[in-house]
């Protein structure tokens, strides 16, 4: 039948039986252009690494403008460091979930030790809990204190801002938020 | 067979009684239940207020940093009147109470004040996704966690009162003073009035009732019967916005 014939054809044409397939030499001579290729990659990634996280070790450590007149904080320093976005977020939703608004805390000293008074008792004083009028009191400008290190941990980007301060509002004209 | 009888209706009798009487306890135990400490309330007179001053606004606007988006000075994108953010507002009588009025109430002049509700029932904690918006238990104020919201304004949809508004851009761009006490809200959240929680909390009455000059807010717990709010429902007729709906408004107009 003539269509066999045509197809049979075709399929010479499509696949022809003398093709030569490429030798391991030819498949060495591209070694420069993978090694390139490869290069190339690795400044890429390595780049890319470096102006996101690995900048940070060569960057300045965080100075922070500690508060003049208050000495201590609601918690230790130590607990701070760690916690404080814990304790936010706590403060938050007893303050909005369960209107618990005040706090009694231990007073402390400049070192974060727990202050008792004459008979050993422990001293404590009410606090409110807010971020606008007891964190902000003391650390009154976001920018030089809460910026500092959220830049240096990548916790925002450089020019950045965290949300905190969307809403609420710093009540420090200088702090210009 | 006349025995039979006898026990048959006895035994009816005393099942009836045992169904009531436990019926009643499980009713009773139900409303104990769910039933808030407080019942806070507002209270407007419109014999005194006819809507006419805007103290009541100003002052609560004022105390939440409320964006002015009617404000003619504002310079942001989109329409101005629907991007509106309102806690408190004056409305036509026969808007507020269009399923009460009849052709003489129709045609009463004088707008009414009108806020969110706080109601017994609300429809828009309901439909919240994100568990953003409560009725609190202990003093029934309806009220937005605006941390949690995610802005899908199913509320909005589910308030028949029109109380929420939507923050379609950033208020503080529109605002001209801030106070420093209260939070500024952000892009994407809603907002409404929350009765003062935050005066309430350190013992003041909210804004509005302090700043009426007319002496025609009164705000107090319902529970409680020697509260301003329940004195002056006493012996007066007052309504309250789209009864029929069955979300029980704590906001009542004495008319």
């Amino acid at each position: 039948m003539a269509d066999d014939k045509d197809i049979e054809k075709k399929e010479e044409e499509w696949a022809p039986t003398d093709y030569k397939y490429p030798q391991t030499e030819d498949a060495r001579s591209d070694m420069p252009l993978i090694v390139l290729g490869l290069l190339v990659f690795v400044a890429l990634m390595l780049g890319a690494t470096m102006a996101n996280r690995g900048l940070g070790t060569f960057r300045k450590k965080p100075v922070l403008e500690l508060p003049k007149n208050e000495k201590s904080c609601v918690r230790s320093v130590e607990f701070m460091r760690e916690n404080h976005m814990k304790l936010l977020n706590d403060w938050r939703d007893q303050v909005v979930r369960d209107g618990v608004r005040k706090e009694k805390i231990p007073r402390r000293d400049a070192k974060g030790k727990i202050l008792k008074d004459a008979g050993g008792k422990t001293v404590y004083q009410t606090i409110e809990r807010s971020l606008t009028k007891t964190c902000l009191r003391c650390h009154d400008n976001p920018k030089t204190f809460c910026d500092s290190c959220h830049l240096y941990a990548g916790v925002i980007r450089p020019g950045g801002n965290i949300v905190c301060f969307d809403c609420h509002i710093v009540p420090n004209p200088k702090a210009g938020r | 067979m006349d025995r039979g009888k006898r026990n048959f209706l006895k035994i009816a009798g005393l099942t009836g009684v045992g169904a009531y009487v436990g019926l009643k306890g499980v009713q009773a135990i139900g409303n104990k239940g769910t039933k808030a400490k407080k019942k806070l309330a507002l209270v407007i007179d419109t014999r005194k207020c006819k809507g006419d001053c805007p103290d009541c606004i100003t002052a609560c606007h004022r105390e939440h940093n409320v964006a002015e988006r009617h404000n003619p000075n504002f310079k942001g994108p989109g329409p101005k009147a629907a991007q509106g953010i309102k806690w408190i507002w004056v409305s036509t009588f026969a808007g507020a109470f269009h399923e009460q009025i009849h052709e003489r109430t129709g045609k009463r002049k004088e707008p009414v004040v009108v806020l969110c509700n706080h109601c017994d029932d609300p429809p828009c904690t309901r439909v919240c996704p994100t568990g953003a918006t409560w009725k609190r238990k202990e003093d029934g104020i309806v009220t937005i966690d605006m941390h949690r919201c995610i802005g899908c304004r199913f509320c909005m949809a589910a308030c028949p009162y029109g109380s929420r508004s939507f923050n379609f851009s950033d208020p503080r761009r529109s605002l001209k003073a801030v106070k420093p006490g209260f939070p500024t809200r952000t892009t994407g959240v809603v907002e409404k009035c929350n009765f003062c929680v935050e005066r309430l909390g350190e013992g003041l009455l909210p804004a509005c009732v302090t700043a009426c000059t007319k002496k025609a807010m009164h705000f107090g717990d319902l529970n409680d019967k020697n509260s301003p709010a329940s004195k002056a429902l006493m012996g007066v007729h007052s309504i309250t916005r789209k009864p029929i709906l069955g979300t029980g408004p704590e906001v009542y107009y004495v008319l």
